[in-house]
Parts: structure tokens; sequence; C-alpha cells
């Protein structure tokens, strides 16, 4: 049956992405990094750009999105427990309780460079190669698609669902 | 009542509707068992694909942590590395090697459908496994510490599938089914165990987690091994002997006496294999029988046809239209049934035609569309062409053969020097499975070129073309000759060739009239679609291999 599921199209890469509500797709991130106040998660995409894959263990987190106009994987987001900000210069941030931190690396022919959203107990990278000219859109729209989702929210979910603890 | 007196009592006992033949083909109870336990894997999916946060969910996950935080509680320092030592019998690089070990095992004993088997079953408990997994979506324990490593979802627990699936592999492709196979699951069991107990110990895997992917790992191999390479037909020994012959002992050598006894009133008194390395096609067995009411005993001639055998066939005239286009009309059979009774049916045609065949007993049932025995007269002191004194009289005696084959609208078409026997200076033909009537007048010509290459070995060409003039035209020997090539030649006979080491083909086209070669590369439609789908197939084929294996972590 699930075979069947994946050959029709409806399990996919996509059934992994972790959505900015509560549940195990996003709360697995949470328990990836378990000092980490806030998790990555994929908001309303925007048109042109689409989901690639979820990549999370015990030391950390990564997931891909594709953009129609800067190729596949153009950006990258991982969540760490820490994040070397030298060298980055810090910029306003849009996330409550975080601070934002850029690094451009390339201008040219490849606008490219990594965003850091430093929160306590951790950190997500944006890593992003974006196709120049198009960039500056793209560059808005790269950090509307994700947003930073707090753990609290996911372990007061967990708890009154289940009575489980997320960090015990 | 007259019609009674023609019609005596033979012994032969018609099976009652309803009785199971020879040797039926269930699944064992084993089979059964796993089947069910398959079955409800796919139940307990659905309880935790389409129920996640119904109470049967929540119910799962409540006891899962229940069980966790009890093994919590009996964790110890000292045994904390222990554990996460043992943890790596899970990992890639133990899988890998286990898989490519079978691997390499099953290319070196040539056993390839167990190794096609092996790895169609990897690829499909893997994709099984990442597809629930991406399903189901569930997040490692909670309530507890998890003081191992982990990666991706939980459910199923996909390092303990992956090695599950590595040792039933070893088991169904390695290990001699019986008492060694039981003993090698006890042994197997040791590491899978030991892999779940560190798994839930270090709290990275929910029991359910680790249940599922035993069933996962360990059951649908099983099943699937039990299917498709099943013992009966495809026997895992060490013993000498091509892969392509069936055990004749145990539940099928019970099976054949009991059909000989039942369905041609013979009664077995000894079944071996015979001559084994001069066939590929079918199982040959010499059977000694009793028959009659004096018990007289005999010795009879089996050839044992199973559907490994028909997959065979097809396949070898699938590439023969491939490579060679269609020569002549290579149409498959399309059960073990219907191949048994083709060959049946030549033999007696051929026999009624005044052909040197041996003579047929007919054929018996041994498991319904799947085993059938061909029962025949056992050439008794008739020895291969190869062995045997080749003189003008047996020279004309193969040849006459191919003129009342010629004469009668047959072909044989494998004509080649382990297919003539020799017996008291007389030629006889074997193996007419090939065998057909109203063959293409090119295919009776190449059946007189492979004759005579045949006896050639045996003398010389000048010699032989000699005697075939008794019976051919030599228009017909040159135009037998222009229709051979290379491909139209037995590869036991083309071998033949190359030992001897002269140009027989090019010494009987230097004593015939000149005649320009005829064409075989025959394309049609079905050739081209034929070439153009199995270039497309080996291309998927290898694009999905790629990338299955390295996501089957053999890569």
């Amino acid at each position: 049956m699930l075979l069947g599921l994946l050959l029709s199209g409806c399990v996919g890469p996509e059934t992994a992405i972790p959505q900015c509500q509560t549940g195990g797709r996003l709360a697995i991130l949470a328990q990836a990094v378990p000092s980490a106040s806030m998790v990555p998660c994929v908001a309303p995409l925007p048109v042109g750009w689409s989901f690639s894959a979820l990549d999370v263990d015990s030391g950390g987190a990564r997931f891909w999105l594709n953009s129609d106009r800067s190729g596949l994987r153009a950006l990258e987001v991982e969540l760490l427990d820490a994040c070397d900000t030298a060298g980055a210069t810090a910029v306003d941030s849009e996330e409550e309780g975080s601070e934002r931190y850029q690094r451009l690396t390339s201008l040219s022919p490849r606008f490219t460079g990594i965003t850091y959203d430093v929160f306590p107990g951790g950190c997500v990278a944006y890593r992003y190669e974006l196709t120049s000219g198009a960039h500056i859109g793209l560059h808005e729209e790269l950090h509307d698609a994700v947003a930073l989702f707090p753990r609290r929210v996911l372990a007061d979910e967990l708890r009154r669902d289940l009575g489980l603890e997320l960090d015990p | 009542m007259a019609g009674l007196a023609v019609v005596s009592r033979t012994g032969k006992r018609r099976r009652p509707s309803g009785e199971a033949p020879p040797l039926p083909h269930p699944l064992s109870a084993s089979g059964w068992f796993y089947l069910a336990v398959a079955a409800g894997l796919v139940a307990a999916w659905l309880l935790l694909y389409l129920g996640l946060g119904t109470d049967p969910f929540k119910a799962v996950v409540r006891a899962d942590v229940a069980v966790l935080r009890a093994i919590e509680r009996l964790r110890i320092d000292s045994l904390n590395p222990i554990m996460a030592d043992l943890h790596a019998l899970g990992s890639v690089w133990t899988v890998r090697s286990l898989r490519w070990g079978t691997l390499a095992a099953l290319l070196v004993l040539r056993r390839f459908r167990h190794l096609f088997v092996f790895l169609g079953l990897t690829l499909v408990v893997t994709a099984v496994t990442a597809t629930s997994s991406l399903a189901v979506g569930r997040m490692r324990p909670v309530d507890i510490e998890i003081i191992g490593l982990w990666e991706g979802y939980a459910h199923p627990s996909t390092p303990v599938v992956a090695l599950g699936l590595s040792l039933m592999g070893v088991l169904y492709t390695l290990v001699p089914a019986g008492r060694m196979r039981n003993r090698a699951k006890w042994v197997a069991g040791i590491p899978i165990a030991t892999l779940c107990v560190a798994r839930l110990y270090l709290g990275v895997d929910h029991p359910s987690d680790i249940l599922v992917a035993l069933i996962i790992g360990m059951s649908l191999p099983v099943v699937g091994f039990r299917l498709l390479t099943p013992n009966e037909a495809f026997p895992i020994s060490y013993h000498r002997g091509r892969s392509a012959h069936l055990d004749v002992g145990g539940r099928r050598g019970e099976a054949i006496r009991q059909a000989l006894h039942q369905q041609l009133a013979l009664t077995v008194v000894e079944i071996a294999p015979f001559r084994l390395e001069g066939s590929a096609g079918s199982t040959p067995l010499r059977i000694v029988v009793r028959h009659g009411a004096e018990g007289v005993e005999t010795v009879v001639f089996g050839k044992l046809y199973a559907r490994n055998h028909l997959r065979s066939d097809r396949w070898y005239k699938l590439g023969r239209a491939i490579l060679y286009g269609r020569l002549e009309d290579e149409g498959t059979f399309s059960s073990v049934r219907r191949l048994v009774e083709y060959e049946d049916y030549l033999l007696r045609v051929m026999a009624d035609a005044g052909l040197p065949v041996p003579l047929s007993y007919g054929f018996v049932e041994i498991t319904p569309e799947r085993e059938y025995l061909m029962v025949t007269e056992f050439l008794s002191g008739a020895v291969d062409l190869d062995e045997a004194e080749v003189d003008d009289a047996v020279i004309d005696d193969a040849l006459a053969a191919v003129r009342r084959m010629w004469d009668a609208g047959l072909a044989h078409r494998d004509i080649k020097p382990a297919n003539v026997l020799v017996r008291g200076g007389r030629a006889i033909l074997i193996d007419v499975a090939f065998a057909t009537v109203r063959p293409t007048p090119w295919r009776q010509a190449v059946d007189l070129t492979n004759m005579m290459l045949t006896l050639a070995l045996r003398s010389s060409a000048e010699r032989v073309y000699e005697r075939a003039l008794l019976l051919f035209e030599p228009d017909d020997i040159a135009e037998a000759l222009a229709a051979s090539r290379s491909v139209t030649i037995p590869a036991q006979l083309r071998q033949r060739l190359r030992e001897d080491g002269r140009d027989l083909l090019g010494c009987f086209r230097q004593l015939v009239p000149e005649r320009p070669p005829i064409a075989i590369q025959l394309w049609s439609i079905r050739r081209i679609a034929l070439t153009l789908g199995a270039v497309a197939g080996v291309a998927v084929a290898v694009a999905l291999l790629a990338f299955n294996l390295r996501t089957a972590g053999l890569l």
C-alpha cells in the first residue's frame, strides 16, 4: 500500500516538509539539537519555490529548497547548536528573540552567501546561491519561505496531547 | 461387453477430484505465518500512518514510552559505551560488507537467480522502508534521554531492517535448507537481537519501530525468497552439478515415485541423475522401474522439467531474437505442460516418420503446470558420436535421418555431437524439444549442414560429402552450406570445430557448386521493438540500480 502511495506520488520528498505547526515532523528537528530554543520551519512557499529534501540526525538538521529561477537546492537551511559568525555583519532580524548576521561571499556570477539566525541554545544557517539579477527578490522570498518556530510551543503541545516531555 | 475385453485394468490410478497432486505447491506453514505477519504489518502501518493523533496511536506511543522508561531505569554508566559499540552492528559499513559479500559469493558461485532476487528484494525492502518512514514521519522517543546516535525518522527502525534483510539474504542464498539453515537462523538471530536491545537501551527507537522493522526486514525477504527461489526448484547445494538441475531426493523423489506408479503403472526401484553435464534445459534421470504382472525390471530415461527450465527457454529465445533476428519461428512455450506436451508429440511424430528417436512412454504430472517428467526409452549401450566408431554405415544412417526429416516436413534444429548417439552402428537422434513441424526450408538446410559438420568431425569433409551425394542433390547441399553461419551452428558443435582446427565448413564449400550466402539477419518489427525495449530496459535498470544501491547502503 505504501509502495503504491509512493508510486502514485502521494508520498514524496514534500511529505517530509517541516511545516510551521506542531507535530512530529517539526519536533524531530528539535530533538536533533536539544539545546535549540527555536527550530526552522517551512512557511507557505512563495511562487517558484519548492521543497527538496530533509536530512535530520542526532547532530543537526538540514533541509533544502529549490527555486525555479536559481535551480535545485538554491537554499540550504541548517539547524546547529552554535554558529561561527566571525566576519559576518549584523543586520535587522525579522524573528523575535534572535539576532541575524549576514556574510556575502560572491555577487557575480552568482549571488552567494550565508545568513545566520542566532538564538539561545542554537542557530540556523541559511546558505544560498541565487541567480544574479533576480537575487534581490529571491533573497527576500527565501526569508519569507523559512521561519523560526519556538521549541516551547512544541513541548507544550506534546505535554498536552500525550502527557510526555520533549526535554525530560 | 465386447468392449471391455480390450480395456483391462492396467494398474494405473486416476487421481480423484480434490486429491493433492504428487508434489503439491502450497505455501508452507511458516510461509503462511510470515504472510500473516506481513498482513499484520499493513494493519500496523494503517494504525500509525492514518491514525496519527488518534487514541490507538496515542496508546501505542504511551506503551512504547513506558517500555523505554523501564529500560532507562536499568542503564548503568559502564554499560553505556558497550551498548554504543554494539549499536555499530546496524552501521552502514556492517550492512554494506554483508551485502557486498553475499553478492560477491553469489557471483563466484554463479547463482544468478538468487543474486537477482536478493538484489530485487533489497531494493523493494529499502523502498518500502523509506516510503513508510516518510509516510509515518515519526519523531524519536520523548520523555527519556536519548544517549545514542540516530538518523532520520524513527519508524520503522532502518538499521534493524537493513541488518535483518542482509542476514536473511545470507541465509536464503548461501546456506543450504534444512538443519544447517535452521541452525544458521539462530546464529543470525544473535546480532539482530543484540542490535535491537542496544537501540532500545540507547533510547533511539521505540519498541514498535523495532517490531515493524523486524517484520519488514525479515518477513518480507523470507516470503520473497520462498516464492521466487523455492528450495524445491532452486536448492542451495555445494555439491557439483548445474544449478538448473532439480534435486530428485526428498519430497520430489517421493513425488516422482508416486506419479510414475499412479500414472504409468511403473514401480520405481531407483532414480539417479544421468549425464547432468550434457543438459542445461532439464534434469535428466536414469530410472530403474518394475512393471507388468511379473515385475520385470527395466531402465527408462526421464527428463524432469520445471518452471525454471521454461524461463531459461524464454530468455534464451529472447536473446536469440535480439541478437540474430528471427531466424525462424522462435515462439516460447506458455507453460511447462505445453513444453512437455510438445516434446512428447515431436517424439511420436518423428517415430511415425521412421526416424531413429527414443520411444516415448509419455509424461507424468508432478505438480500441475509446474513440474512434469518425460519418460522415454533408455538407450542402453548408446554412446555420443564423439566417442563412437564412425564408419560409412553410421554416416549414411545419420544423413538418412536428415533426409527423412526433409521428406516428413520436420527439422531437429539442434543437431550437434551430444544429440546424435550411436548404438550398434546406427545413429539415433535425441533431444527433440527444439524440433519443429513444417519448418522454413532454410532451417531444414541448416540441419543438413550441422549434421555434415558433426559427422566430418569424426571423419573428413570429403568422405561425408561423398556419402551425402547418395541422398541429396549437389544444389541441396550447396544451399545448406550457403545458409550456414557461425550463429546457426549450436554452441557445442562450434566449440568442437574450434578444437578440431580444420576449416570443415570451408572444405565443404569448396566441394559444392558455388552459391551466394543466404541472408539470415532478418529484421522484423518485433526484433526492432525487442532491441529498443531491451536497450531502454537496461538503461533504466542501470540508472535505478545505481540510485537504489546508494539508498540501500550498497554504495
